[in-house]
């Protein structure tokens, strides 16, 4: 046997006995988003997602993104399950896969006036509607100047979910954001990488340092938030006993990016979170190294999802 | 009738999640610095209880005993599993067992009116005159509080009803009390829950609490349902009784974000602002990753001390 053969008969024998643990551990969930994705679904919808083009040139937009993923945008009930804006829109579109239940009656569709996410919207009627894909023209205007959307979105933060008041700069990067949606991106899934989620922490952290700069604090603020977030939608990826360094790594990065948000002075904060990028280097090489052992790896997840569908 | 199904799986998917022992959850470790003292067996209270109902409903009285006897071990001031734990003692004719789990139940929740029935026959059963009629006393009181128009009025008829005839030498010889409790359903769980959940959010929370009273019937002491119990009771300014149901949900689950988030914010209504400050540190420690229960109760202390 070459030690080609014999790399390959190890690499798949790691897999087996991730596949194995993994399944064996797996008492609730393996991945939090299961709870609101049509166990049909399951597989497709958690290892691919809707292509994202973000204009990373503009701050605005970066910002909206981020923010966009950030259960807590929203408040009460959805932010409490981890839900965020890109449950239903995933990155902008609609989720064909999005089944939450009792608030959907059949995949791809919510009822927006359910009084269990709000006490502004309850009507006391289940009428679910289909999730609306972002990209495309809506009965909302876009135009920037009618602030249409600002509202709309406003009214869906803090009335439809009983979130807390946005402030003007959350809208208005929210509002970027939705306006950089266009219908011309291709329809291909793309497959769900580690490096996916580290390139949107990162992008989230570049907006928490843009508002910093701005003395938005509030902003910079949930920006942190979704940068940790993300690395909880890492950690959580990598389960089974083989996997502990990269998921202490990940928490002490999460830990360490709480205690930035305490640092008043903007100077001070600035050269913390560089630091922070800097040494986060060394985790984000530490965890995409074991990627095929996680449950970014379709086989690996496969197994794992066994249990609940039974 | 809301009837709760699987309130372990939506609680985890909505709002509070519980998860003791997810190997995932917790990175997989788990930690094992526990002392020899702490490695007794900790039993799930909710499916303790769960496996008692089910016990009970298939006349295996034994096992529903252990299971009962297991969940209390949890949790001993849960008036439901103190009920159905006499009942079952009642089912194998052991009125002396029943005596002192039945007492506790209508100490803990005085509404639960089989167990002031079950209660009042045992007295009877065991030759305790006096406190068998301050027993039916108590329904009687219960059913002129009522008048005629109350919820509860067929069952406090009938409870009293049944008292009379077994202290009048009939009826008890073969008395199967668990025949009698209406055991929800299992189904269509999940529509209930939220209807609870939607209930508390429309600000109807006595409607809320009697939702939970009955899921608790079902599920025994789940500590997403002890919390919502304790939240409607907080917003009803029922402060020690909120505060009864946060510690008994954090017994169940020590690691329940929203116990830990609601009993601190019950803490700044009280003005304990050291105390809710303590329950923010839980709940950042809980949050590898951040959680908006620890931003909402970040929220409420930061208010706090500004007014």
């Amino acid at each position: 046997m070459d030690w080609r053969s014999v790399r390959f008969l190890k690499y798949n024998v790691a897999i087996g006995s991730v596949c194995a643990a993994v399944a064996h551990a797996a008492d609730r969930p393996v991945i939090q988003a299961m709870a609101w994705l049509d166990p049909a679904q399951h597989l497709a919808a958690l290892t691919t997602e809707p292509s994202s083009n973000i204009a990373v040139q503009n701050k605005q937009v970066v910002a909206g993104e981020a923010l966009f993923h950030t259960p807590t945008l929203l408040g009460g009930q959805a932010a409490k399950a981890g839900l965020s804006c890109a449950s239903c829109h995933e990155n902008g579109r609609d989720n064909s896969a999005f089944l939450f239940p009792n608030v959907s009656d059949e995949p791809g569709t919510a009822d927006v006036t359910s009084s269990f996410f709000s006490s502004y919207r309850g009507n006391a009627i289940f009428d679910p509607v289909k999730i609306p894909n972002l990209t495309e023209p809506g009965k909302i205007s876009r135009a920037a100047d009618s602030q249409e959307l600002e509202k709309f979105i406003r009214d869906l933060i803090v009335e439809e979910f009983n979130g807390q008041e946005p402030t003007p700069s959350v809208l208005s990067a929210l509002a970027y954001y939705v306006r950089s949606l266009s219908a011309d991106r291709d329809n291909d899934r793309m497959p769900v990488m580690v490096e996916g989620q580290f390139d949107a922490v990162d992008r989230a952290l570049l907006a928490a340092k843009a508002a910093r700069q701005e003395n938005d604090l509030k902003l910079s603020a949930l920006l942190i938030a979704s940068a940790r977030h993300r690395l909880g939608l890492i950690h959580e990826r990598y389960a089974g006993n083989r996997l502990i360094r990269q998921r202490k790594a990940i928490i002490t990065a999460s830990q360490q990016l709480r205690e930035l948000e305490t640092i008043k002075d903007t100077a001070v904060f600035i050269e913390a979170l560089q630091k922070w990028g800097n040494d986060f280097q060394k985790t984000r090489k530490l965890v995409s190294g074991k990627q095929h052992l996680s449950l970014y790896n379709p086989t690996i997840l496969k197994a794992a999802l066994k249990p609940d569908t039974k | 009738m809301h009837i709760f199904k699987s309130v372990v799986i939506l609680g985890a998917a909505a709002t509070l999640s519980f998860n003791p022992g997810s190997a995932i959850a917790a990175g997989g470790g788990g930690g094992s610095s526990s002392a020899p003292s702490n490695s007794a067996p900790r039993y799930d209270a909710s499916a303790e209880y769960q496996k008692g109902v089910t016990a009970l409903k298939a006349k295996n009285y034994k096992a529903a005993v252990k299971a009962f006897k297991r969940s209390l071990s949890v949790t001993s001031r849960n008036a439901n599993a103190q009920y159905l734990l006499g009942v079952s003692y009642i089912e194998m004719n052991d009125y002396k067992k029943a005596r002192k789990p039945l007492e506790k139940a209508v100490k803990y929740n005085g509404d639960l009116i089989g167990a002031h029935r079950d209660l009042a026959i045992t007295y009877h059963k065991l030759k305790m005159a006096d406190k068998a009629e301050a027993s039916l006393g108590k329904l009687t009181a219960k059913d002129s509080a009522c008048g005629n128009g109350c919820a509860d009025k067929d069952e406090l008829t009938k409870a009293i009803a049944k008292v009379k005839a077994t202290m009048n030498g009939g009826g008890s010889a073969g008395y199967q009390p668990a025949d009698s409790i209406e055991f929800a359903t299992i189904g269509n769980g999940d529509t209930a829950y939220m209807g609870a959940v939607a209930l508390i959010n429309e600000k109807k929370y006595d409607a809320a609490i009697a939702e939970l009273q009955l899921a608790s019937m079902t599920f025994g002491p789940h500590p997403d349902i002890l919390t919502y119990l304790g939240f409607a009771n907080r917003k009803l300014k029922n402060f020690d009784k909120a505060e009864q149901y946060y510690q008994t949900a954090l017994a169940v689950a020590p690691d329940h974000r929203g116990a830990t988030e609601y009993y601190g914010e019950l803490m700044v209504e009280r003005g304990d602002l050291a105390g809710a400050k303590k329950k923010l540190a839980r709940l950042e420690s809980l949050c590898n990753f951040g959680c908006y229960e620890a931003e909402e109760l970040r929220r409420w202390i930061g208010e706090a001390s500004v007014s």
